[in-house]
């Protein structure tokens, strides 16, 4: 499985030099995605080898809580372009942080070890766990998340949890994907489809 | 990496295409048509009265992942991008849907045996089909008109009261709407590359999933002109409409 990287960055010159440099350093998938709204859509679906976001892109706090659902064979690194970024509550959270001013071996440092770590356990395999499996079936089947808390004995928080495993698992996301999934997998019989 | 150049004027309609026949239907959204000889982008534009700024802009957009001028794309009349994305929705319609529909079709009778997945792959369809147009006309009954009513009108100014109570448009509507019709077709595609056990003739699937990779690039082109200039544009005339009245 090749590489993917995402790069979100506003500023044009920025996005093409770190893609240049990446490209330096390894042949990757590169996505572009300057809207924070898609990039938050996108990394539910994909699995990524290194995100790079410009801070500036994280202002809003919904948004925020979002991004930073961090899933942990992705590697995330911060672009800072002026100072008071450096001291954002959530700095912390990032692997990594690059300086836009910064010079060119550190910058240079920080991508190639972003590239290389990780890479192992990103390709761990897709499959299903078998609490993930009995989710998958009961979500095919058309239960809620309450009645699958419910039936398994489980949170509904964990319920969802599941959830975004199997969606990043499988890379599928709608109920009515999953239904196919299930049938096409002989994890439901198909008549029982509602 | 590859390079992408930006289309101009100056750029013969011609070498456009040479460069991303993807573009062939964007251009006839704009009653543009082939056979043009040498003219540039300008001359057929200024021919056929289509506004030069606003189509190269759009299929700039298009063509070139880097190029998105958001504030200068908010500038134009919001009945311009109305018009554009009312004939995509035409080009969805009439042409892209009924395609797809063919191509599952000829998919299922190219089926020896074990066609029962195929048959489930049908119905995943049909109900994505219903989905999508159901968001279309909601968009075309209540989304485009009232966004119209709200920043075209010339008598000054529009009473938000009347017209939010006559068009009922909804913001949470619209968005789960549109959510859900984009990850569906991601996930019909993955299904087919994935999962779906090949008993079919094998040009026919690649036909079908070059379709579904053509509409995905055109209808999040598509929803992005909504989201990214559309739904602002309505949020700030809304707002400030709701503090003069």
């Amino acid at each position: 499985m090749s590489k993917s990287v995402v790069i979100s960055i506003s500023f044009y010159i920025t996005k093409r030099g770190i893609a240049a440099i990446i490209n330096d350093i390894e042949e990757v998938n590169l996505i572009f995605i300057d809207d924070i709204k898609e990039l938050n859509h996108y990394l539910e679906l994909n699995r990524l080898t290194a995100v790079i976001i410009d801070q500036s892109l994280l202002k809003n706090k919904q948004d925020a809580g979002l991004f930073f659902q961090l899933k942990d064979t992705t590697t995330y690194i911060a672009l800072n372009s002026n100072e008071d970024e450096q001291s954002l509550p959530h700095t912390k959270k990032f692997d990594h942080i690059i300086d836009s001013k910064g010079n060119k071996d550190k910058i240079f440092t920080v991508l190639e070890n972003a590239l290389k770590s990780k890479s192992k356990t990103s390709e761990a395999s897709s499959i299903l766990s078998e609490r993930e499996t009995e989710v998958l079936k009961l979500v095919a089947l058309g239960y809620t998340n309450q009645q699958i808390a419910e039936k398994l004995f489980i949170s509904k928080h964990t319920v969802i949890s599941h959830r975004k495993n199997i969606t990043s698992k499988l890379g599928i996301k709608t109920v009515s994907g999953l239904t196919v999934y299930a049938v096409l997998n002989n994890l439901i019989p198909k008549d029982q489809i509602q | 990496m590859s390079e992408l150049s930006i289309i101009t004027g100056q750029t013969k309609m011609a070498d456009v295409i040479h460069k991303n026949y993807l573009l062939l239907p964007v251009i006839n959204r704009f009653g543009i048509k082939l056979g043009f000889g040498d003219r540039t982008v300008e001359e057929i534009c200024s021919d056929a009265k289509i506004n030069l700024s606003f189509f190269l802009d759009i299929i700039n957009t298009y063509h070139n992942e880097y190029y998105f001028p958001k504030e200068k794309m908010q500038e134009y009349p919001v009945q311009l991008i109305v018009d554009y994305l009312k004939e995509t929705h035409n080009y969805y319609k009439k042409k892209i849907l009924p395609e797809i529909e063919d191509n599952i079709d000829r998919l299922i009778k190219s089926c020896p045996v074990d066609c029962d997945n195929l048959k489930l792959i049908e119905e995943f369809y049909k109900e994505y089909k219903d989905e999508l147009e159901y968001h279309l006309n909601n968009e075309e009954k209540r989304f485009f008109p009232y966004i119209i009513a709200l920043t075209e009108t010339q008598e000054s100014p529009p009473n938000l009261k009347e017209i939010r109570k006559k068009y009922n448009f909804s913001y949470e509507i619209h968005n789960s709407e549109h959510e859900n019709v984009v990850a569906k077709l991601f996930d019909f595609k993955n299904i087919l590359i994935k999962y779906l056990p090949p008993t079919y003739d094998q040009d026919l699937g690649n036909n079908l999933l070059s379709d579904l990779f053509v509409f995905e690039k055109d209808l999040n082109d598509h929803e992005r002109l909504e989201d990214v200039i559309l739904l602002p544009a309505l949020q700030k005339i809304e707002n400030k409409l709701e503090k003069e009245q």
